[in-house]
């Protein structure tokens, strides 16, 4: 398979994944390039041990997290982080939320639900995300995030736990 | 009263999730990749480049040191033949 070919194969998935973590289709289109130039570079070292897909999906998550990562220290020492605050839910991360997937009358809702999804560890966000949104079977996840089908269910009732905490906190 | 089990409060919030559309791919997005890939190509400089310059550097340095230390030596004979040292050694014991 040529990087062509992979990326005919894989580029909706990347891209959609990674609008999941960003909820913007500036930061998506970003890290989707990142993702296809890491896979292009690292195509020779990949061993076969794991799939494709599960490959191209380890991946697009390592490079979704370390992005926002280095987006939240940037904004960290920006002057205008001193105005937003990272505890309350506040009107600046509303309008962040430009994701072209969700139909409008759903926005609102959504993107109160990403930033609580947001807050959550960065291995319960992405169980959120391959489970509830992606679709991804139990086992498949487990693959991802090279966790037992038994850490995916418990990790997943725990992420269940803290974003129903977040959900009620920042409600009021 | 009994709580509500988490199952049921966050059953109508996960559901929401799953009305997420499928997104197109925007189509210049594979340029974009590509003109990224040649940009690395372009900057990246040759290993052999590298080990030349390096070894220059390497022989440049060699050299400054052989030539240094030959004339501290040099410099140390002139000013022994020019200034008579004093000797302590009695001679007329």
């Amino acid at each position: 398979m040529n990087f062509q070919e992979i990326y005919t194969a894989h580029k909706s998935m990347v891209y959609n994944l990674v609008l999941q973590y960003t909820q913007n289709t500036e930061d998506a289109e970003e890290i989707t390039q990142d993702v296809f130039l890491k896979i292009y570079n690292n195509l020779e070292s990949f061993k076969k041990e794991s799939e494709l897909k599960t490959w191209v999906y380890r991946i697009t998550i390592n490079q979704a997290l370390d992005f926002l990562k280095a987006k939240k220290n940037r904004n960290r020492w920006s002057i205008f982080s001193a105005f937003s605050s990272d505890e309350k839910i506040t009107s600046i991360g509303v309008t962040n939320f430009n994701h072209p997937g969700v139909e409008l009358e759903q926005k609102e809702a959504l993107a109160f639900i990403f930033t609580c999804i947001d807050k959550l560890p960065e291995n319960q966000k992405t169980v959120i995300i391959l489970l509830k949104i992606e679709q991804l079977s139990q086992a498949e996840s487990a693959e991802v995030m090279q966790l037992s089908s038994k850490a995916i269910e418990s990790l997943f009732q725990r992420a269940k736990k803290n974003l129903e905490k977040l959900l009620i906190e920042n409600e009021g | 009263m009994k709580k509500k089990s988490s199952n049921n409060t966050m059953k109508p919030t996960l559901e929401i999730l799953n009305h997420i559309n499928r997104v197109d791919v925007p189509e210049q997005l594979y340029d974009n990749i590509l003109a990224k890939i040649n940009s690395k190509k372009n900057s990246t400089i040759k290993l052999s480049y590298v080990n030349t310059a390096a070894a220059i550097l390497l022989c440049l340095f060699s050299i400054e040191i052989y030539l240094f230390t030959k004339n501290v030596t040099t410099t140390t004979n002139t000013v022994e033949t020019l200034v008579s040292l004093p000797n302590n050694t009695l001679y007329h014991e």
